[in-house]
């Protein structure tokens, strides 16, 4: 079993996973991690558990606790960085990560998400600058992935490719490292490298979904939609939103000859295309108005309305740090626990709301209804009261209360 | 002036198509070194054009996309005029005067240009201008005008050389609508042109909404906003009028947006096929039925969507034979980020996607492509591709590093094998808010010259040096078919090699070419023989022709009347 500092270390570094405390700069600098104590160790731990999960209100107030506790801390500031950037709260990220620096200069993993930050704002040069600080105090793979994605942005195909090699040159197995070569290679025409590339990420990431679409699409633009055609139906098979999977699909088939069968998935792709579209558009309002709680819930909704429940979990929760009041969202939050068959987390959600408005009869039947789920028969009676006590003439609540009443 | 002379079916004085041709590399190289395209705006004439947005502040969409231009010869003196739309201004937003919604210049034919728009009755017409196009719809000798705008469209018969306003009487004014590109077709092959008109979206200052980019500047909105107009199509019925067949032809439903379309026959049956390029929508490829109505297949032969199966900024548009495949390729400007598209016809009315295998893919991914065409920029018997570049929102070089405003234009020029490669240098590599783009040869040299509009900005004219002379030029007259010839195939043989072109309005964006064909010989001496398909079913053939000349074929006859370049425009020999 890991130990809980090795845990928080994990956790902490995030894009980049340096378990170290303590290592030697470029310059034979030393950069030692303070001791931190056990207390101050779990919050942060716990902190780190809260943002995986989208509960950002409770990440940021374990942060803020922890650094009360051991203020100094380059670990702290770090940390809210990451959940500002989570966020998409890009510049106060940027401070956090600069405050890490200030107390630790070489602290792992903040130039690294400085420079992403950088990207995720098109700052593309800057961005690069940032990536070579990093290898400058930590040596890794991943901000040459970084250094790559920002050449490609830039048009500088050659130094993309240079800058994946040395990735991959640092860990052969870095299966991002392997698609972004996969992108860059068809970019320049080179599908058959693309389709080798894509290939060579799944050997070391053989569930990522993505990875095995792009290689089914390159068989598709190589003329050979047979090997394609088993690939794209297991991703649409668990991408039911995909547009793109969805659409070689029709195109594999269409070479194939098989027609109707093309015409009808495609008339699906065009179906997908405009909730994507919709979705793009939602996206972008979102990072635009990234203060806007209803932003990121009618972002959430749209993305619970075509299965990207992960996605749209987390767009519910920004929206939630940003208005803890909104029972709606709330309630939408509990709606995709059930999605997502966890019912567990879906009766909390429902406490939460019934804590906040203890009137709501919607929410209490809901509870009620997951009580009885999860047989907790005396949680489900006491909410189904609390239906008929602010709605009375509920019948819905009436007949599921009879139904716990034993037959004589 | 340049002579003329009357010449056989069969020339053949000058040597044999058997004659060996230096090999396609060397070609090139030295095409490479010769090809200078200088800009002559000023020397011209030129200079004082300005493209109008009435722009006031509030960033109202159609603002962004104008302006319209290219070459027509509305004289018939075999030099090829200069035509431009003005754009226009906001009636309650400005105390300045209405703008001329087009100038027409008048080649000199010494490199110089006068303007003449009052002088030929096209003076003092107000309209918000976008597009133009030019066909002879009525069959009576001369180029008639057809002017897209924000409103009513606009027909200016050509009598003589005198322009008349008929488009509501023609029946193609269309309504308030926002109107694109427009091309001239004959779809029924009846011997009368027919015109598509491309719509893009439900605009009016009373439905305008206010757009930011990055959340902070006020900015131009995308079409993604705004309800998409189909393109209407007009039957002509030959006697002066056109018919709304929009629904009868099978365009009714259609997802609007357009800024380009292009015609081909794709399936070699003989009946004009149709491309069109739709701005955030999937492009469209209309199968003719054979009797001048359309099936629209695009998604499903993969033409309409990139690879991902998501729908781009369509803009200009051009489709050609730019292989030895013999199958027709499909270009397609689009958005910043977005790659120009390239699909090639693989038979069955299905299309690769060979925009990265093309090497047009990358050099295209961060430029925002309007006007687009194939044309033989070097002459050595192959499509080039240029694309004038802009960008539509004014502050984007303050927020998004790598893309700017004002763009460089591309040429891609062909390498025979499917590869191409940006050349784009000198004077074509400046940066503009490059908008229409058309070709000519102005000067009558046998090479191409190319015009380009700018947003809010002057015309540039591009001279093409190149100056081998090494070409054959053919205008086609109609008897039988339309008396444009449009829609006509042309064959040409160089070195046993065959070269494809057709006789076309349309392709690129709100611009308009010449209608004369161009076949580059590089090092060959002469075009091998030429046949013309016509619409009506016709078929002429022709022999073998020297190098230097410009044919003028009538439909039906056997002898061609051949004008030499204009050899002052020549180097020495």
């Amino acid at each position: 079993m890991l130990r809980p500092s090795v845990i928080l270390s994990l956790l902490l570094g995030g894009l980049l996973l340096f378990g170290a405390c303590t290592r030697t700069g470029p310059q034979g600098e030393t950069d030692t991690a303070p001791p931190m104590d056990p207390t101050t160790e779990r919050m942060l731990y716990q902190s780190t558990q809260a943002l995986q999960s989208h509960a950002f209100v409770q990440a940021l107030a374990l942060v803020d606790s922890a650094e009360a506790r051991a203020p100094g801390l380059a670990d702290v500031p770090f940390l809210r960085g990451r959940i500002y950037a989570e966020l998409v709260r890009l510049k106060e990220a940027e401070a956090e990560y600069r405050k890490a620096l200030a107390l630790r200069p070489n602290y792992p993993g903040a130039w690294n998400n400085l420079g992403n930050t950088a990207f995720r704002d098109q700052r593309y040069s800057e961005a690069i600058q940032l990536y070579h600080r990093e290898l400058a105090a930590n040596p890794d793979p991943r901000p040459w992935r970084g250094i790559a994605r920002a050449y490609v942005e830039l048009g500088k195909t050659d130094s993309a490719r240079f800058a994946f090699e040395r990735a991959l040159a640092l860990d052969e197995t870095f299966a991002e490292a392997h698609f972004g070569q996969a992108l860059l290679l068809d970019d320049l025409g080179d599908a058959e490298g693309a389709l080798k590339a894509a290939r060579e990420a799944l050997t070391y990431d053989p569930d990522n979904l993505e990875y095995q679409y792009h290689v089914g699409a390159y068989l598709v633009k190589l003329g050979r939609p047979g090997e394609a055609l088993a690939l794209l139906e297991s991703v649409a098979e668990a991408w039911p939103w995909h547009q793109g999977t969805h659409y070689n699909l029709a195109q594999a088939l269409m070479r194939l000859g098989r027609t109707d069968e093309a015409e009808a998935m495609q008339t699906r792709a065009e179906q997908l295309r405009d909730l994507q579209a919709q979705i793009s558009h939602l996206e972008n309002t979102a990072r635009v108005q990234h203060r806007d709680p209803f932003a990121h819930a009618a972002l959430g909704s749209m993305l619970r309305r075509v299965g990207r429940y992960n996605d749209a979990m987390h767009a519910y929760m920004v929206s939630l740090y940003l208005d803890p009041s909104n029972l709606e969202v709330y309630n939408n939050v509990a709606v995709l626990h059930l999605l997502r068959q966890d019912t567990t987390a879906a009766i909390r959600a429902f406490e939460q709301i019934v804590q906040v408005d203890a009137t709501n009869p919607h929410a209490w039947l809901n509870l009620g209804s997951l009580y009885a789920l999860s047989d907790q028969l005396d949680g489900a009676k006491y909410a189904w009261e609390k239906v008929l006590e602010y709605d009375p003439g509920n019948e819905v609540a009436s007949r599921y209360l009879a139904s716990l009443t034993p037959v004589p | 002036m340049v002579g003329s002379m009357v010449l056989g079916g069969l020339f053949t004085a000058c040597g044999t198509p058997d004659e060996p041709v230096e090999s396609p590399s060397t070609e090139q190289e030295e095409a490479l070194q010769s090809l200078t395209f200088t800009e002559v705006t000023e020397e011209a004439g030129l200079e004082g054009f300005r493209h109008t947005t009435g722009a006031f502040g509030n960033r109202w969409f159609p603002e962004s996309m104008g302006s319209g231009g290219g070459f027509v010869d509305f004289d018939d003196d075999g030099w090829p005029d200069i035509v431009l739309t003005g754009g226009g201004t906001w009636p309650d937003h400005s105390d300045a005067a209405p703008v001329e919604a087009l100038h027409l210049y008048r080649n000199n034919g010494d490199g110089t240009f006068d303007e003449v728009t009052a002088e030929v009755g096209l003076g003092g017409i107000h309209a918000y201008s976008l597009g133009v196009t030019a066909a002879d719809y009525d069959n009576d000798g001369d180029q008639d005008l057809f002017i897209t705008t924000l409103g009513e469209n606009l027909l200016f018969r050509n009598d003589g050389g005198r322009f008349s306003e008929v488009g509501t009487e023609a029946g193609v004014a269309g309504g308030f609508s926002w109107s694109t590109s427009a091309m001239f077709f004959d779809a029924d092959r009846d011997g009368h042109v027919d015109l598509y008109v491309g719509n893009y979206v439900d605009w009016t200052p009373e439905n305008d909404l206010i757009c930011m980019l990055e959340g902070m500047i006020r900015s131009y909105c995308t079409p993604e906003l705004y309800e998409g107009v189909p393109a209407r199509f007009y039957h002509n019925n030959g006697d002066g009028t056109f018919s709304d067949w929009t629904d009868r032809a099978g365009f009714a439903v259609a997802p609007g947006k357009t800024l380009g379309m292009a015609e081909i026959d794709v399936n070699g049956d003989g009946w004009s096929d149709l491309f069109v390029a739709n701005d955030t929508q999937r492009d469209l490829f209309y199968l003719n039925n054979g009797d001048g109505t359309f099936k629209e297949q695009g998604a499903l032969s993969g033409m309409a969507y990139d690879e991902n199966g998501k729908a781009r900024a369509g803009m200009g548009i051009d489709v050609g034979v730019v292989d030895e495949t013999g199958e027709p390729t499909l270009f397609v400007g689009n958005f910043s980020k977005e790659m120009i598209g390239v699909f090639r016809h693989i038979g069955n009315g299905l299309f690769v996607d060979r925009a990265a295998a093309s090497q047009i893919g990358r050099p295209s991914l961060l430029t925002l492509t309007f006007g687009l065409f194939l044309f033989d920029a070097d002459l050595d018997g192959d499509f080039d591709l240029y694309a004038a570049n802009g960008h539509v929102q004014p502050e984007i070089d303050e927020t998004q590093e790598g893309i700017d405003y004002a763009e460089s234009a591309h040429l891609f020029l062909n390498q025979r094998d499917g590869l191409f490669e940006d050349v784009a240098a000198g004077d074509l590599a400046k940066p503009i808010v490059g908008r229409g783009a058309a070709y000519a040869d102005y000067d009558r040299d046998g090479d191409l010259d190319i015009l380009v509009t700018e947003n809010s900005g002057p015309v540039h004219l591009y001279r093409n040096d190149l100056d081998t002379g090494r070409s054959v030029r053919v205008h086609l007259e109609g008897t039988a078919s339309n008396r444009d010839g449009l829609s006509a195939r042309v064959m040409g043989y160089v070195a046993g090699k065959p070269l494809t072109r057709y006789v076309r309005t349309g392709s690129s964006f709100l611009a308009v070419s010449e209608k004369e064909v161009t076949f580059g010989l590089g090092q060959a001496p002469y075009l091998d023989s030429l046949v013309v398909y016509w619409p009506s079913g016709a078929v002429n053939r022709h022999g073998a022709q020297e190098a230097g000349f410009q044919l003028t074929l009538t439909e039906g006859e056997s002898i061609a009347e051949a004008t030499p370049f204009n050899t002052l425009s020549l180097p020495p020999n």
